[in-house]
């Protein structure tokens, strides 16, 4: 009830968004809008930047995807063996 | 006519090389709007991928954390890195130090009493302008609270601030580069192996091909 609440009084710009819980969505958006941005003038040719914003954009996403294995499963398996 | 600076009129033409060195006027435009610096050098595609990605991420970051993410007072170091997305900051920051923040005691455990700053509201204050033009938070009491009364923003705070305030600085920075390549245009390392380290033009064919395609 009270996320419903606090999502019926969101004001787009103004107010934050109710996303405590699934905040980590939100580096997809920040991955793509810097990939967009970083080709934009790193890609050799105009008609290039697309794809490689594509391209950027899944490297940035698997690479966060590795960190978040590789975490957790040196903080799940690994340190509780060694501490 | 800058805009047609690069607009190649006959085929003698298209493997010119674009011009490089400095360009102070791009430099400046890409200041004011990301992205407008390569639209002035004639880069439309350039361009427009940088504004989707600027302002996608500035604005972005708004959407998530709301005007909160872009202060000047409380977030300082954070805000010099937002200020490079260009005016568009600045000015955000103004209407929200302006227009949604108000003077008002500081409600902390530890604060001296008496100590007043300006600040975001409380969920149970409402802005007040008085007489001299100051604006001050106002108790609310809980029926006006009830009958939708309240500050004219919520602050973020968490995660939702932290992530909100670095799409912004995120934005800011990738400006700085883009402020940069079009200050600076220069000609760039073309990709793949054929060519691999070779000096060619930014869109312009490689001198190898232009060969192969003039009989």
């Amino acid at each position: 009830m009270n996320n419903l609440i606090t999502t019926l009084a969101y004001t787009p710009v103004l107010d934050p968004i109710n996303a405590f819980n699934g905040w980590f969505l939100l580096l997809i958006p920040l991955a793509a809008f810097t990939a967009i941005a970083y080709k934009s003038v790193r890609a050799p040719r105009q008609d290039l930047i697309l794809r490689q914003s594509v391209m950027f954009f899944l490297q940035i996403l698997l690479g966060i995807t590795a960190l978040y294995i590789a975490a957790l499963i040196a903080l799940n398996y690994i340190l509780p063996n060694i501490v | 006519m800058p805009l047609h600076r690069r607009q190649m009129p006959n085929e003698a033409d298209a493997n010119k090389p674009p011009p490089h060195g400095l360009d102070l006027l791009a430099g400046l435009l890409a200041c004011l709007v990301p992205g407008l610096g390569h639209l002035y050098r004639g880069e439309p595609k350039r361009a427009a991928a940088a504004a989707i990605g600027v302002l996608g991420l500035f604005f972005g970051g708004m959407l998530i954390g709301g005007i909160d993410v872009v202060d000047s007072r409380e977030d300082k170091w954070w805000y010099y890195g937002q200020v490079l997305t260009g005016p568009i900051a600045v000015v955000t920051d103004i209407v929200h130090q302006n227009y949604f923040k108000a003077i008002g005691p500081l409600r902390a455990e530890n604060a001296r009493p008496g100590t007043e700053l300006l600040r975001s509201g409380y969920p149970d204050e409402q802005r007040v302008v008085d007489d001299n033009g100051v604006a001050r938070w106002r108790l609310l009491t809980s029926e006006q609270i009830a009958s939708g009364l309240g500050p004219p923003n919520s602050k973020s705070l968490g995660r939702v601030n932290e992530i909100g305030t670095l799409y912004g600085l995120i934005g800011g920075m990738l400006n700085l580069i883009i402020i940069l390549d079009a200050l600076f245009p220069t000609l760039r390392p073309r990709g793949g192996t054929e060519t691999k380290g070779a000096r060619v033009p930014r869109d312009n064919p490689s001198p190898a091909l232009s060969a192969e395609a003039t009989p």
